[in-house]
């Protein structure tokens, strides 16, 4: 009986040690990736949310919102950027010329017992894979395993990229207080332009047009980008 | 060696068994230990190098107890005046070895004290009280009512749990998964309901409910844990480790929702539901135990508590447990006996069928053997205790199920080995899961965790530990319930598969009760000289041959010769010195052996073997003296066992000490085709040995165990059939208590069912773990399929060990050979009015006799019928009508008809042309009487068992015998099949032939033929197969003798040649306790009916059953003038109207009717009771009067007060 308790346990440790050294989500950079956007979920845990009927969990950033999901067999979008449709609206923009783009408008209204605004929403969907994830790190630590591709690392801004769709970012910092750009989001500009959005009238919603250019990150289009300094919003 | 019983405490599964067994073999000293996990008891062999303490103390360092089974009494002391008195009782006890507590209480004057029984008994704790100069009497429990009290407390334990953990877990489980689904499925729920509005209320709460589930059920995690350390973990180790791994996750999960990770997924429920079913099905595994040991407890229960002894010629009633040896015992009328013993007073019929299984209560004389727990009918006796405690037949029958109950089959072990090793390896398994899913996988700990529960849940090996041991319990109680008693597991595994079967010949296919039949002489000696030699050669003998003999001498009331010198030659005979004479008895081969000159008897010796009879050769000084011929029956029962073995593909053969020829005249009338005659004692086990062709073929031999011995060892199993008394018990494995051989089939049908069950039982517990485990494992769930629940995983569980139970419970249902499977067989009701005539049969042996007979209604025999719903069987492929038969009257044949059967000496069947239905009638006595669509009388059929019938007219002929049933008379009567009487006899039964005698006499009238009937009685024909009577057997080797008219004449003490001899020797018919019915109804009399004294009043409607002790003795009459006044008289009743009243004694037959007979013993009719209580009145002549409600002393009363309907 000993010797058979032996080998359990020796087999046992065997599996932990190997476990510890292996990677949670299949490469250093999306683990450490991982672990610094963490750590900004939880420096104000109060930003974060989770919703139960859509299985998904959202991190607040001022009006706007960064949602990842719990499931991905739950619905189609896996990765969300939520953002406030006001001062897009103020802008100019025309949400039903926004059909076929990557963009969806939810208008106002009510949900689970409270006011919601207009709001104008990037989906992401990776994939309709069933996941049983526990708690918001866990569900993002399995969205990030899903692609290894998902997150760059800037090293000159020192801080992470996801990559949804073409045009489409979500960004932190690698390490909170760095910068004052601790959370980005990058979104497309040419579909709302398309849509009757001045990119002009955007001033002092925090938006700022930038125009197509190339780096040694490679090409990016007409984009719009908002910075979120999250010590000055938790104050 | 000591052999030593300890009572385990703490067993949960057969892993602990194993434990124990493991830990207590490790001792110096230890032999042998076995655990029986169904009976909780430890059998350990071990000699003085270890005590039992020391074994009880290793075992409860494995966790468990052991404990002796200690009784606690309570005696009043008598004699003790002060505190030391009180003091040197205790000191006086407590000296006694296996005495654990002794106390005494001088102010109640009580000796409380605690004693191991197998060490110390009542008797010596009163010896030694007894010797410190004071007296010890009193009450005391015995070691059945604590194990009772113990189990129920078990059981009550368990159902409080069960309900308890039931009333937090429900809730619990409702809470969890309600919401959830509800949400799920799309449908509105109040905010308060959302769980995720609320996630840290609903953990508090989930948390809240769940701990009081873990605190009811404790059990599991103390021991199983303790288990686990110990490195024997148990079924428990299994519950504690996987519920304690999913409580504590739910409680970090708790912490993460208090943080801000609500989407945490809690176990709580899990946990409780787990154990609450767990507890559940233990509860109801514990009460089906308990039902599946109620055999023996319906056994222990027979015992009665207490029992009338004489003490100083004070009649005393004590507890039985201090009955003594040597006690008389007092037994009233419908007592049980308390133990076993020697009748020294009175005479009684005693009911032994609960141990012999003889329906029949047996007379006991003084001097005759009683067994405890039989219950006393209708005389009080006094007898002496022989054997008492666990001496009794009982108690060695309970202990003998007891230990086979205990012992294991070899396929039991194999579960157990299983077992055993199984809960580490389940624990390993669901260690690794766990780790691949949470490491390489990289699964969440909640999916891991679910994975590691569900596992250690499913995986759980009860229902394997219950597999073997239930249907083992529930196979061996049943057996001993209908008087087959398997002594060990082992017995019943191999009995299933016994492909032979060796019967010995004598006591066995035989009744082994032979009688001497012939004796014939040299001119030497006479028959007599020759017989009274013989017997007082074999008065010491203790063989049947030579026992017959003596029983013949005795009854022709010959004195004995002392014997100067008796050698016993096994298989062939005896020399005797006696008188100055040297004779010799025996076989041929001991005349060959000694040359003794056969002088042409051994034509006629052969003639007689060829019979069946054996014949035994007698020479004195060298010289042939004469040839004794000893015949033996087959036992009734022995033809169809044989067959029935034969279906079964089991080949039977014979075995015997006999000479060829009489072995196979024997052999064939059973049919059995294999004999080993002439097989000496020694070689009989060599016999069975080749048999057994190198243990390739499973080989039974039946004996009855006294002479049998070696060859019953040598058997793969040993069957002993008789009394269980009998030494039979010590050389058999299993042991047939009734003398019946179809216990054979009924044994191997028993263990063949058994281990089917047993079979059937492990593939269910082996199939739910076997499929479970990958499930739980996730196997399913990588290929895209579900995971297994926990709770799901812990109702399998649950549901596992109680379909295992199920199944062995289905046992119960176990019917033997010989009793009717009504719900199987093909059978119609017939649904019949009671109370309807009887139709009268033409008797043409009176027509004959006196051919100026009236042609009217003729006599009949009144053959009582009360027709009750019965079945007939029919075979399928054949449809006989069957009639609701309301009413029938007698049947007044045509006068052609009549002619007919007077002129025509060989009497011609009325034929019914018409192929129009018969309609069958089954009579009381399992005959049917067979009506055509007018309700004319066709004929009768006298069934022999396998759809056999001998058939008779109407006229009561014998015309043949009827292989089935047909749609009507004429088909029946073109498929008949004649009665030969000779060597080729076409009905296969045996009794037709052994009780046919053609022995010629010319002093004897001519002789006469008993058919037997399917109820026990005899029909009696003459040669010409005319209907004289009936004779139907009374307990032991009497018969009470019926005439044609139905009228009991009287009993014999056995059967004759000649319906002569017969009335020669008719003795009285003592009634009285002979016929319940009839008394229960009657009340006493003021007076005697046939004083004139007093009247009885109007109103008394009470009669005497007078005692027909003074019933004269019928002589030999010519029955033509009783016929004649019968026939000739126009109501065929006996005139009674003549102004005065005619008193009537009412004489009870065996059927439960009773005849109505005047002062002169004539008969006036006859009553049958009715279910309701009522009586059918019926005349003379078999015609319905009516019904009376209560008897009458007079004829005329009854006929006034009959009324139509019941």
């Amino acid at each position: 009986m000993k010797k058979y308790v032996l080998i359990l346990v020796s087999i046992s440790l065997l599996l932990i040690l190997s476990a510890c050294s292996s990677s949670k989500t299949g490469s250093k950079q999306s683990d450490d990736a991982l672990e610094a956007f963490i750590k900004i979920v939880k420096s104000d845990p109060s930003k974060k949310g989770f919703h139960a009927p859509l299985k998904h969990w959202g991190f607040k950033l001022d009006d706007d919102k960064f949602e990842w999901t719990k499931d991905t067999s739950a619905n189609k979008i896996d990765f969300a950027m939520v953002m406030s449709a006001k001062p897009f609206l103020d802008a100019g923009l025309d949400p039903k010329k926004l059909n076929d783009s990557n963009y969806v408008f939810k208008p106002k209204g009510i949900e689970s017992g409270m006011k919601t605004p207009d709001l104008l929403i990037h989906p992401f969907n990776l994939n309709d894979k069933k996941q049983t994830a526990q708690g918001s790190k866990d569900s993002f630590r399995r969205l990030l395993k899903e692609d290894i591709n998902l997150v760059k690392y800037h090293k000159g801004m020192k801080h992470y990229r996801l990559l949804l769709n073409d045009g489409f970012e979500v960004q932190w910092t690698e390490k909170l207080g760095l910068t004052n750009a601790d959370m980005v989001f990058i979104i497309e500009a040419n579909p709302l332009i398309d849509a009757g959005l001045d990119t002009s009238k955007l001033d002092g919603t925090g938006w700022i047009f930038k125009k197509a250019e190339k780096d040694e990150m490679g090409n990016h289009p007409n984009r719009l980008v908002k910075i979120y300094d999250l010590k000055k919003s938790s104050n | 060696m000591t052999i030593k019983t300890l009572k385990i405490e703490g067993m949960t599964c057969t892993a602990c068994a194993k434990s124990i067994e493991r830990v207590t073999s490790k001792l110096n000293g230890v032999s042998e230990a076995t655990v029986n996990y169904a009976t909780e008891k430890l059998t350990v062999s071990f000699n003085d190098e270890v005590s039992v303490q020391e074994i009880q103390k290793a075992i409860e360092k494995a966790g468990y107890k052991a404990i002796s089974q200690t009784v606690s009494k309570t005696f009043k002391i008598e004699g003790m005046t002060c505190a030391s008195c009180s003091g040197a009782v205790e000191r006086a006890t407590r000296k006694l070895p296996g005495v654990e507590v002794s106390n005494v209480n001088l102010a109640t004057e009580k000796l409380n004290i605690t004693f191991d029984p197998e060490i110390v008994t009542v008797m010596e704790i009163k010896q030694a009280v007894t010797k410190a100069g004071y007296k010890a009497l009193d009450n005391n429990e015995s070691i059945n009512n604590e194990h009772n009290d113990q189990k129920d407390h078990e059981i009550k334990s368990l159902r409080k749990k069960s309900i308890w953990s039931s009333i937090f877990a429900l809730p619990l489980l409702l809470i969890a998964m309600v919401p959830m689904t509800l949400e799920s499925s799309g449908v509105e729920i109040p905010t308060f309901l959302m769980t995720m509005a609320y996630p840290k209320q609903y953990a508090i709460i989930q948390l809240i409910l769940c701990i009081p589930v873990i605190v009811i059920c404790f059990k599991y995690y103390s021991i199983g844990y303790r288990n686990l350390f110990k490195l024997s973990p148990n079924m428990d180790s299994l519950i504690a480790i996987g519920t304690s791994a999913a409580f504590f996750y739910s409680f970090f999960a708790v912490y993460q929702i208090f943080i801000g990770e609500v989407d945490f997924e809690l176990y709580f429920e899990a946990v409780a539901v787990i154990l609450a079913l767990i507890t559940i099905g233990k509860y109801m595994e514990v009460v089906s135990k308990g039902k599946t040991s109620e055999a023996i407890k319906k056994l222990i229960g027979m015992v009665p508590k207490q029992a009338n002894i004489i003490r100083d010629g004070i009649e005393l009633q004590i507890p039985v447990d201090e009955v003594e040896v040597g006690d008389v015992i007092v037994v009233k009328p419908g007592e049980k006996l308390p133990v076993d013993g020697v009748v020294v007073e009175g005479t009684t019929a005693i009911d032994e069928s609960m141990l012999t299984g003889e329906s029949i209560p047996v007379e006991k004389n003084i001097g005759s053997e009683v067994i405890g727990a039989s219950i006393n009918k209708n005389g009080m006796i006094h007898y002496r205790a022989t054997k008492v405690g666990k001496d009794t037949a009982l108690s060695q029958i309970i202990k003998l199920v007891e230990d086979a109950q205990g012992s294991k089959a070899p396929i039991a072990r194999l579960a157990d080995i299983i077992s055993g090793y199984f809960v580490p390896i389940v624990i390993g398994i669901a260690l690794i899961s766990t780790l691949i899913w949470l490491f390489v996988f990289g699964e969440t700990p909640a999916f891991s965790i679910t994975i590691f529960i569900s596992i250690l849940v499913i995986a759980c090996p009860c229902a394997l530990g219950l597999a073997t041991p239930t249907a083992i319990m529930v196979g061996t109680g049943k057996g001993a319930q209908h008087g087959v008693l398997i002594k060990s597991g082992a017995a019943l595994e191999t009995a299933h598969k016994i492909k032979t079967v060796v019967l010995d010949k004598t006591g066995t296919i035989t009744e082994g009760k032979p009688k001497v039949t012939d004796i014939l002489t040299t001119n030497i000696y006479s028959q007599l000289e020759l017989l009274q030699l013989a017997a007082s050669c074999e008065k010491g003998s203790e063989h049947p041959l030579g026992e017959a003999i003596v029983k013949a001498g005795e009854e022709a009331k010959l004195s004995f010769s002392k014997v100067d010198h008796f050698v016993a030659i096994p298989g062939h005979g005896i020399e005797v010195s006696i008188e100055n004479k040297t004779v010799l008895l025996g076989n041929k081969k001991l005349m060959n052996n000694k040359r003794i000159s056969l002088s042409g008897f051994e034509g006629l010796s052969d003639a007689l073997a060829s019979e069946g009879k054996t014949p035994m050769y007698i020479a004195i000084d060298g010289q042939l003296g004469g040839v004794i011929a000893v015949a033996d029956t087959v036992k009734p029962s022995s033809s169809a066992a044989i067959k029935k073995l034969q279906s079964m593909g089991i080949s039977v053969a014979m075995i015997t000490g006999d000479n060829a020829q009489t072995a196979n005249a024997i052999a064939k009338q059973v049919g059995i085709e294999t004999v080993l005659a002439e097989v000496l004692p020694q070689d009989k086990a060599e016999n069975v040995k080749r048999l057994q062709k190198d243990g390739k073929v499973v080989v039974a031999m039946v004996g009855d165990g006294i002479n049998d011995a070696p060859a019953l060892a040598q058997a793969d199993v040993g069957i002993a059939i008789g009394s269980g008394t009998d030494v039979a018990m010590e050389s058999a494995d299993i042991v047939l208590m009734r003398s019946d051989l179809m216990d054979v089939p009924t044994a191997i049908q028993l263990s063949k069912k058994t281990i089917r069950n047993i079979k059937q039982n492990l593939f269910w517990a082996f199939a739910y773990n076997v499929a479970g485990i990958p499930i739980a494992m996730g196997v399913l769930y990588l290929l895209g399929g579900p995971l297994l629940n926990p709770i799901i995983a812990a109702l399998a569980m649950s549901f596992s060990s109680i379909s295992v139970l199920a199944n062995a419970l289905r046992l119960k249902r176990f019917k033997p050979l010989n009793t009717v499977d009504k719900n199987k067989s093909k059978s119609t009701t017939v649904s019949i009015e009671p109370i309807q005539i009887q139709k009268p049969v033409l008797n043409l042996s009176a027509l004959s006799v006196s051919p100026s007979i009236s042609k009217q209604s003729l006599e009949t025999v009144v053959t009582p019928v009360v027709i009750k719903e019965t079945k007939v069987e029919q075979k399928e492929d054949q449809v006989i009508s069957e009639k609701n038969v309301s009413s029938l009257e007698p049947t007044k044949l045509p006068s052609s008809e009549i002619e007919k059967g007077i002129d025509n000496q060989d009497i011609i069947p009325l034929i019914n042309e018409d192929t129009s239905p018969v309609f069958i009638v089954p009579n009381d006595d399992g005959s049917c009487t067979v009506l055509d669509e007018k309700d004319n009388l066709l004929g009768r059929l006298v069934p022999q068992g396998n759809i056999t019938y001998i058939v008779l007219s109407k006229y009561g002929k014998t015309l043949g015998f009827s292989e089935g049933l047909y749609n009507s008379w004429t088909e029946l009567l073109d498929n008949l099949k004649p009665i030969q009487k000779s060597e080729n006899n076409t009905i296969s039964n045996a009794k037709l032939n052994a009780l046919e005698n053609v022995v010629e006499n010319e002093e004897f009238m001519k002789t006469i033929f008993m058919v037997p009937n399917i109820d026990g009685s005899y029909t009696v024909l003459n040669e010409t197969d005319h209907f004289i009577g009936r004779l139907i057997p009374h307990s032991t080797a009497k018969y009470e003798v019926i005439s044609k008219y139905g009228k009991s004449l009287g009993y014999v003490n056995s059967l004759y040649n000649t319906w002569s001899e017969i009335f020669n020797n008719i003795r009285p018919l003592q009634i009285e306790g002979t016929n319940n019915q009839i008394q229960e109804s009657l009340k006493e009399i003021e007076t005697d009916p046939f004083t004139e004294s007093k009247s009885l009043s109007s109103d008394e409607k009470s009669c005497e059953l007078k005692s027909v002790e003074n019933i004269e003795l019928l002589e030999k009459r010519d029955v033509t003038e009783e016929l004649n006044e019968k026939v000739d008289s126009s109501t065929l009743n006996i005139d009674s109207k003549k102004g005065n009243n005619t008193y009537v004694t009412f004489v009870p037959n065996n059927d439960g009717s009773c005849n109505i007979l005047n002062k002169e013993n004539g008969l006036l009719g006859q009553l049958v009771r009715q279910f309701n209580g009522s009586f059918l009145v019926l005349s003379s002549d078999g015609r319905s009067l009516g019904y009376i409600n209560n008897l009458f002393s007079t004829w005329e009363s009854i006929q006034e007060n009959v009324t139509e309907k019941s």
